[in-house]
């Protein structure tokens, strides 16, 4: 697939981790992937009190290989500390990786000039979670989707007004609305402005970080709708990036769990929320409080991980789950071999020595907490 | 903690450098020969000849600047033709009108901008809000010496309760023994009750004066960090533990809000120090401002460059306390955030 | 009528102990010269010792003004304009602030949302708690005071509780910070405990830790609990009755099981019919809540739900008369109910 090799980056134990997500997409006979990560490493540099306040690198992203199919939604799941909004900054190279590639359509991110990246820069966008910081309190909304039809030099004024008008009909927003700055809307209005300033230039692949976390659960909805509609009506792909699960196993095809930069366990919505390979995945599962009558007994049977997340500084050398794994906690081999991403089945991809064992530990099967659905 | 006290230490010693650098550059950058700038238009060719070789425009210039930079530190400021003194001599007489001045008005200032900031958060009540906005905007746009001829015009010549524009002292006055060359506490030192009390009278208005448009600026400020703080949870918290109201407010707002005015404590203080023109001609006070002033105008060179490099050196010193006393009060500063998950 | 107790059981037979927390009639209001915001409405419940409730809302409903404003703690522009507040049999919404002041943080405590403003960053975590200790304890040997602030930690599972009095909260993690307000509320074994979206700001993980500590502790010290939050599924899993809220006012309370299984208020149905649910993927877009939440300052005469109601839309009555808390039999359990449908809707609905 690639013409050299990436260099080895720090955090792999050494063998050898062929792009595995990557492959599958190319080996399915599906659409080929119109986005992908290979071998994704990301480290920053900040001073530590362990280490007198010099600087240590800290290293975010840890060899992260996964493709992104067109047309779906891939939901990135994870805690803090985990990555994702680093990663999504990354695919749409808003930060240059440390190593390793992103693809668009198979070119490479990095081997693009300025004009180059630009154009393709209409093609990726990004929606971001906070809805009040990502808008311009001095602009008003009509200024603030057609910005970006500016940047890129689309059609002449009058066009730009009505493609602008048009985006904010689309998600809901009247002609009068668009003259109003962003504090006179409400949280959810202003996601919706984010939404039309992103969705504008008709991209095709739509980066979505945490994009309800910050509205309320009624408000929530709506903008699901909104997203979902838009991405029939327009072909978009998303990638969705959540810490609610509940929401990722209502939006999304393919949902990849990440843990302190590196993925988890990669699979399609029923695979990964019915039958989840890692322990970690468990773990995040059974944490999640499910709305329905007998919600009290049901929490008795809860697989809890020990701990918090640790220090992204101090990476545990083996499997960065293992000081908290309920299944893998002490063990040699979790403890010193960082497990390799591999298809335990098919289109089922886990990073784990002993896939499937934390279910019987835990004794908490997600039928359990559907009784009146299937998993 | 240490490594932080260090890196400020540092970063100032290399901000006094730069100061210099500067200072050097003007001074060399000026049209004409500095030598001449220093004796003056009426002096004689072996003068200026003289002074050349003293200050070493013969010299390569890296021996200028390292002549110029010790001859600073070292004390020897130069010599002012237009005054017939040493520079140190000059500038040493008022430095401590200027330095007494500067801290009475300094700490006046804080002091009512922190009573009426507190007056005016701690019981919200709109009226006396709007009237203190009022007077800061008042304060903040009218100029220092129009404040000071204002304040005289009531407090001397209608209501004769403060002394005039007369210095530190009066007239007849002599001043204490010079030990600190300040001359409240040297009268305290001397036992001199009177002149103590005269040199505070003397030092009121002026320090209003001077300190008005900042006491809005900083009352302005205090007033909206109080505020923001006292939107924080852990206000709310604190209450929720039964603490009351003052003493929630006493122990969690108040040194939060202080935070942000330290720094700009310390720009006022550094601001003071490098003393007041107008302030001084108004009330006659022999402080640097009014030296530097006429030197300028008299072209006496060497007065004006020793007082940029003691100004800058003043600023640096005022800020590195701010530094230090932020990293005292704030333990984000001395103990660094760490990226935790 | 009387009153319900929360958990939908009648009051009649009279061997239910005496609550814990009473509260009749309480409204507040924020007044500002332009407008006057409504944000608690006339609520009314009672909570019995070591009882759970879970007060949903969304932003808007007032739940965050309720909690306040049973402690007192409502800051001008905002008030409390009526009702009362029974606790251990004292009416303490008509307590000075000094007296008040003696109650919270030992009868009456609180654990707010954010665990990261919820501390002083200036100050010790130790100073903190230590503060929370001795608000109440009089004269106490700091020797003393630290032995106990480490045992309160110790407590809610921080480790090394001892060395970590002297550190910072920004050395501390979300999860541990919240564990320490968590600490400081219950230092003086309060008969009631309000928490206020304790959890929302932590990690899912997180978030089921805390939620097992608070679990816990309310059990050993036999606290009544008041938690607000936005998420159902948290309500179901850690309360035993459920209040909901909209718009200032308890729309519906009842037992937490009747409130999944048969929800009554339809706003109650169709908050829970928004959370994504999987398993409905197939029946199209998510049965949103048309509309925006009421503005507060100016709310629609009648129900003020009606604007949005999928129901009520259109009726008159609904429009004209504010509906009164209406207590109704459902298959599981009571529930106090403001829907004039209430008596026709009881038992239909399935989510």
């Amino acid at each position: 697939m690639s013409a050299e090799d990436p260099k080895p980056s720090p955090g792999t134990s050494g063998t050898e981790m062929t792009s595995a997500p990557t492959a599958l997409a190319a080996s399915n006979g599906a659409a080929p992937p119109v986005l992908e990560a290979e071998r994704l490493v990301k480290a920053f540099e900040i001073r530590s009190e362990e280490r007198f306040g010099r600087k240590v690198p800290v290293t975010v992203l840890d060899d992260i290989s996964l493709a992104v199919r067109k047309g779906e939604s891939f939901g990135l799941v994870g805690e803090s500390g985990c990555g994702k909004s680093t990663l999504a900054r990354c695919l749409l190279r808003l930060l240059e990786p440390t190593a390793g590639r992103v693809l668009f359509e198979g070119q490479d991110l990095a081997e693009l000039d300025r004009e180059e990246l630009r154009a393709m820069r209409r093609r990726m966008q990004f929606v971001f979670q906070d809805p009040f910081a990502s808008l311009d309190p001095r602009m008003t909304a009509g200024q603030i989707v057609e910005e970006p039809l500016l940047v890129h030099e689309i059609g002449n004024s009058a066009e730009r007004r009505a493609a602008t008008f048009e985006m904010l009909a689309d998600v809901g927003l009247t002609e009068e609305q668009a003259g109003r700055r962003p504090h006179a809307f409400s949280g959810g209005q202003r996601q919706r402005i984010g939404i039309a300033r992103a969705f504008v230039l008709r991209p095709d692949v739509v980066i979505l970080d945490e994009p309800i976390s910050a509205l309320d659960v009624s408000v929530q909805a709506q903008v699901l709708n909104l997203l979902r509609r838009l991405q029939t009506q327009l072909g978009l792909t998303y990638v969705f990036i959540s810490h609610d699960l509940a929401v990722a196993e209502y939006f999304c095809d393919r949902v990849a769990v990440l843990y302190l930069g590196q993925v988890m366990e990669l699979a399609d919505r029923e695979a990964l929320f019915g039958k989840p390979l890692h322990p970690y995945s468990v773990s995040l599962l059974s944490a999640v409080p499910v709305p329905q009558a007998g919600g009290r007994s049901r929490r008795a049977k809860r697989a809890q991980p020990i701990g918090e997340v640790s220090s992204v500084v101090d990476r545990p050398k083996g499997c960065p789950f293992e000081p908290r794994c309920p299944v893998g906690r002490g063990r040699d081999v979790c403890k010193g071999e960082r497990p390799p991403l591999v298809e335990h089945e098919p289109r089922h991809w886990a990073a784990c020595h002993f896939p499937g064992e934390a279910r019987t530990v835990a004794g908490a099967d997600r039928a359990v907490q559907r009784p009146n659905g299937m998993s | 903690m240490g490594a932080v006290i260090a890196r400020r230490i540092v970063g100032s010693i290399g901000a006094i450098f730069g100061a210099t650098v500067l200072a050097f550059i003007i001074m060399r950058a000026l049209p004409g020969n500095p030598a001449r700038l220093i004796v003056g238009p009426l002096a004689t060719p072996h003068a200026v000849a003289s002074v050349r070789h003293e200050i070493g425009l013969d010299k390569p210039i890296f021996t200028q600047y390292w002549l110029y930079i010790s001859h600073f530190f070292e004390g020897n400021w130069g010599y002012s033709y237009a005054d017939g003194k040493s520079v140190s001599s000059l500038i040493g007489e008022r430095l401590g009108a200027t330095i007494e001045l500067a801290l009475f008005s300094f700490a006046i200032t804080m002091l009512c901008a922190v009573v009426f900031a507190l007056l005016v958060t701690y019981r919200r009540r709109p009226i006396a809000d709007r009237i203190l906005r009022g007077v800061a905007y008042l304060g903040f746009g009218t100029p220092p010496f129009f404040v000071a001829l204002i304040l005289l015009i009531v407090f001397f010549k209608s209501l004769h309760w403060l002394p005039g524009p007369e210095g530190r002292l009066g007239l007849q006055a002599n001043p204490p023994p010079t030990v600190t060359h300040l001359y409240t506490i040297d009268a305290l030192i001397a036992g001199k009750f009177g002149t103590f009390w005269s040199s505070i009278e003397h030092l009121i208005l002026p320090g209003i004066a001077l300190g008005l448009s900042s006491f809005s600026f900083i009352v302005r400020l205090l007033r909206a960090n109080l505020l923001e703080i006292s939107r924080e949870p852990f206000l709310t918290v604190a209450r929720g533990k039964g603490l009351r109201r003052w003493t929630a407010f006493r122990r969690h707002a108040l040194p939060n809000a202080f935070l942000p005015t330290l720094t700009a404590g310390g720009l006022v203080l550094g601001e003071f120090l490098a003393g007041s023109v107008l302030i001084e001609r108004v009330f006659n006070w022999p402080g640097i401002g009014s030296l530097v002033f006429d030197a300028i105008v008299k072209q006496d060179y060497a007065v004006v460059q020793t007082f940029i490099l003691l100004a800058a050196v003043m600023f640096v010193l005022v800020n590195l306390i701010v530094d230090l006393l932020y990293a005292v009060i704030d333990p984000r500063v001395r103990i660094p955030v760490v990226a935790t998950a | 009528m009387s009153e319900p107790t929360v958990s939908g059981e009648s009051a009649a037979n009279g061997s239910v102990p005496a609550p814990a927390l009473s509260v009749r009639n309480l409204s507040t209001v924020f007044e500002s010269p332009q407008r006057t915001v409504h944000a608690v409405r006339d609520v009314s419940f009672d909570m019995r010792p070591t009882e759970r409730l879970g007060v949903v809302g969304e932003s808007g409903s007032g739940k965050s003004a309720l909690a306040l404003s049973i402690l007192g703690l409502i800051e001008p522009p905002g008030r409390v304009v009526g009702g009362e507040i029974m606790l251990g049999g004292r009416d303490i919404s008509k307590l000075s602030d000094r007296s008040l002041g003696a109650v919270r943080g030992k009868d009456i405590a609180l654990v707010l949302q954010d665990p990261m403003s919820a501390l002083d960053p200036v100050k010790t975590i130790g100073y903190q708690v230590i503060e929370a200790i001795a608000a109440h304890e009089g004269e106490l040997r700091r020797s003393a005071a630290r032995k106990r602030a480490a045992e309160l930690l110790g407590e809610v599972d921080i480790p090394q509780a001892e060395r970590r009095l002297d550190d910072y909260p920004h050395q501390y993690s979300g999860g541990m910070r919240q564990r320490v307000a968590i600490a400081m509320a219950i230092a003086h074994n309060p008969s009631v405990l309000i928490a206020d979206e304790p959890t929302t700001a932590l990690d899912v993980t997180t978030q089921s830790q805390v939620l097992a500590l608070l679990d816990r502790l309310v059990e050993q010290h036999g606290t009544a609990v008041i938690l607000i939050t936005h998420n159902l599924g948290i309500v179901s899993d850690f309360c035993d009755a459920v209040a909901v809220m909209y718009a200032g006012r308890f729309v519906e309370t009842s037992g937490v099981d009747h409130i999944f299984l048969s929800p009554t208020h339809p706003y109650s149905e169709a908050l829970l019919k928004c959370v994504p649910n999987p398993e409905r993927l197939a029946e199209g877009p998510l049965p949103a809540i048309t509309g925006f939440p009421p503005d507060l300052a100016q709310l629609p005469t009648g129900c003020s739900f009606q604007p949005r109601c999928p129901v009520g839309k259109d009726i008159p009555e609904c429009q004209g008369q504010t509906p009164q808390p209406h207590t109704v039999e459902g298959p599981s359990g009571a529930a106090s109910v403001e829907c004039h449908f209430a008596d026709q809707r009881i038992g239909q609905v399935k989510v």
